[in-house]
């Protein structure tokens, strides 16, 4: 046991060296970029009106914009490595205060609809499995349809059936308070949530039908098991193990596609920012959302690593390797 | 994926013979073939000028003169759509060539050569990878401007792992095949090898997978225009469209909205049921 536990620690150790380096590589791709872009941030901090040359030298000083190149990206690297994003261009308020305020309805948004895309995506999985027949069929339709749905087709469609006809929904917004802001946010969830769930389902329907098919449920049922023991304590816990790779993938894709579901329903979140601050050509709360998105991204992965031996009690001896 | 692509691809068959057959794939090229013929004949199809915009028409229903009805500005949503199938077509379609051409050349290049090259590859790639395409995007936006060819230009990038991983492993497992080995012997240089013999024998695989890929990149070419960076107003795109079509699927005109987020699903699932078909039909010809 301790053995695997230092494989284990060492794994981590390189998973995360490998992390740093790759959001490293990923800051400098960020900044060199915004580096290169065309259109200078204090022309757009004047804001179209004329200015003193006076006026625009205390921007470009205030903003350090004719420090060179490698002093300005190791100055903004060592401001994030200390938790400091920079001032944003735009609402004139450092870049963590913004993203924070931003926070919650995002982070709302992400978990509520994760929770919606395990829970509908494994039952309809496993039902599908294990009834097979017309109910198979229908899951494989429903599926395909849905997996080519974007996330901002089903959120105009959402809108005009339960917002607009029924009225059962609010059109915009993400409300105040717990109860109210998850009756708002039920909409975006859902159209967040959908194509990522049949995904879901589709592994989960595939890997259960491996199993099912497998002599150790043929050995269960001989012995006279529950048929739902069957499925969901032996069949179901092997089965889980692509289904937990599916869904760290899945995590991380619905991070970008927020800011499609957000702009859609008008909420308030860390994607609409993005949007906006692209729009209005505020780079540093570009490059710190591109960068989080980024860091989210390989996080996830790595957790996905590091549950598997939870899932799966077959890897933990091996996961140094 | 390496015993996947053995067998199966040292016979070669006429693309005719691996189309046929399957109900849902003859369906989905059927409706595609449709769509790409609107776009190509849009001007002889649109009952009306997709721009002409005619504020005393606004948000009309459906009539002889619209069959669609009009948008926001008046204009004729039918020929709107008409029209949006160029771009909606065009911009996956430089997605999925530009990723190919990309993708098949790294990946080519690294079962190839092997060693170094190799790793230097396969790391850039896993680099491109940490990056999800609508953000890739969006990052090229902020720094050019927003249109379709930035957005189609980023996305070819976002997608090039996709399609030079698949190459790589396919192109890896031929590579060790005694023909391969037979013609180097033979001292055939190695370019003319690589196309004259191992990139006709991947082409199937290639094939789903950019099959695969032109679905996707629709979805998020539809979703960048969206957002108002890819095509721009007043062209006509289904992406777009939705995002115009919104402010009046709120005062309950949904079907300037509605009606490119169906045409958007049906290519999709069109592109993506092709796509699976290829790679089924390559796996069961694998048995």
């Amino acid at each position: 046991m301790s053995d695997a536990l230092s494989g284990a620690l060492r794994m981590i150790a390189k998973r995360l060296s490998a992390l740093a380096l790759l959001m490293l590589a990923t800051s400098f791709i960020v900044f060199s970029a915004m580096y290169l872009a065309p259109g200078s941030p204090e022309s757009f901090l004047a804001r179209g009106n004329s200015v003193t040359a006076d006026t625009l030298q205390a921007i470009r000083d205030q903003y350090r914009l004719d420090d060179p190149f490698f002093e300005r990206y190791l100055s903004w690297l060592g401001g994030i490595v200390t938790g400091d994003f920079g001032q944003s261009l735009q609402f004139r308020q450092p870049v963590d205060d913004l993203i924070a305020s931003r926070l919650t309805t995002t982070a709302t948004l992400v978990v509520y609809a994760f929770a919606l895309i395990l829970v509908s995506g494994i039952v309809i999985g496993v039902v599908a499995a294990v009834k097979r027949g017309k109910v198979d069929s229908a899951a494989i339709i429903g599926t395909t349809v849905a997996m080519g749905t974007p996330s901002f087709v089903v959120a105009i469609g959402l809108t005009s059936l339960f917002a607009v006809t029924l009225g059962w929904f609010p059109a915009f917004g993400a409300g105040e308070g717990f109860l109210n802001r998850i009756w708002h946010l039920t909409l975006p969830a859902v159209a967040l949530a959908l194509s990522s769930a049949a995904l879901v389902a589709r592994a989960t329907r595939s890997s259960m039908l491996a199993e099912m098919g497998k002599e150790y449920v043929e050995t269960a049922r001989v012995r006279g098991l529950p048929e739902s023991r069957i499925i969901w304590r032996h069949a179901f816990r092997n089965a889980l193990v692509p289904v937990v790779t599916l869904a760290g993938l899945v995590v991380s894709g619905l991070l970008v596609t927020t800011t499609l579901v957000e702009t859609a329903f008008g909420l308030n979140g860390m994607g609409s920012l993005l949007v906006q601050s692209v729009n209005a050509k505020d780079f540093p709360v570009t490059q710190a959302i591109v960068l989080i998105i980024v860091g989210v991204f390989a996080l996830a992965n790595l957790l996905v690593d590091l549950v598997y031996p939870l899932v799966d009690p077959r890897v933990r001896g091996k996961v140094g390797a | 994926m390496a015993v996947m692509t053995e067998s199966a691809l040292v016979r070669r068959r006429g693309l005719g013979r691996r189309f046929g057959g399957n109900k849902a794939m003859t369906l989905s090229i059927g409706v595609l073939t449709l769509f790409v013929l609107v776009a190509l004949f849009a001007p002889w199809l649109a009952p009306h000028d997709p721009n002409a915009v005619s504020l005393a028409n606004s948000l009309q229903g459906t009539s002889a003169d619209h069959l669609l009805g009009t948008d926001q500005s008046g204009r004729d949503v039918l020929s709107r759509l008409i029209y949006g199938a160029r771009s909606s077509l065009l911009g996956p379609l430089g997605v999925v060539v530009g990723a190919t051409l990309l993708g098949v050349t790294i990946g080519v290049v690294a079962a190839w050569r092997g060693g170094w090259v190799d790793t230097a590859l396969s790391r850039a790639i896993e680099l491109i990878f940490a990056f999800p395409g609508v953000l890739l995007a969006i990052l090229l936006v902020s720094v050019l401007s927003a249109g379709l060819k930035a957005t189609v230009l980023a996305l070819a990038i976002a997608y090039t792992p996709y399609m030079a991983r698949m190459t790589r492993s396919a192109a890896l497992s031929e590579r060790h095949r005694p023909y391969i080995r037979a013609l180097e012997i033979q001292g055939f240089p190695a370019v003319s090898i690589i196309v004259r013999h191992l990139l006709p024998n991947i082409a199937p695989l290639v094939l789903a997978q950019a099959s695969l890929c032109f679905g996707y990149a629709m979805i998020d070419l539809a979703g960048l225009s969206f957002l108002g960076f890819g095509v721009q107003p007043p062209q006509a795109d289904w992406g777009a469209m939705i995002s115009e079509g919104q402010v009046a699927l709120l005062q309950g005109a949904p079907l300037s909205a509605l009606a490119p987020g169906v045409l958007i699903v049906c290519a999709v699932v069109g592109f993506s049921l092709i796509g699976e078909g290829v790679a089924d039909r390559i796996r069961r010809a694998d048995r």
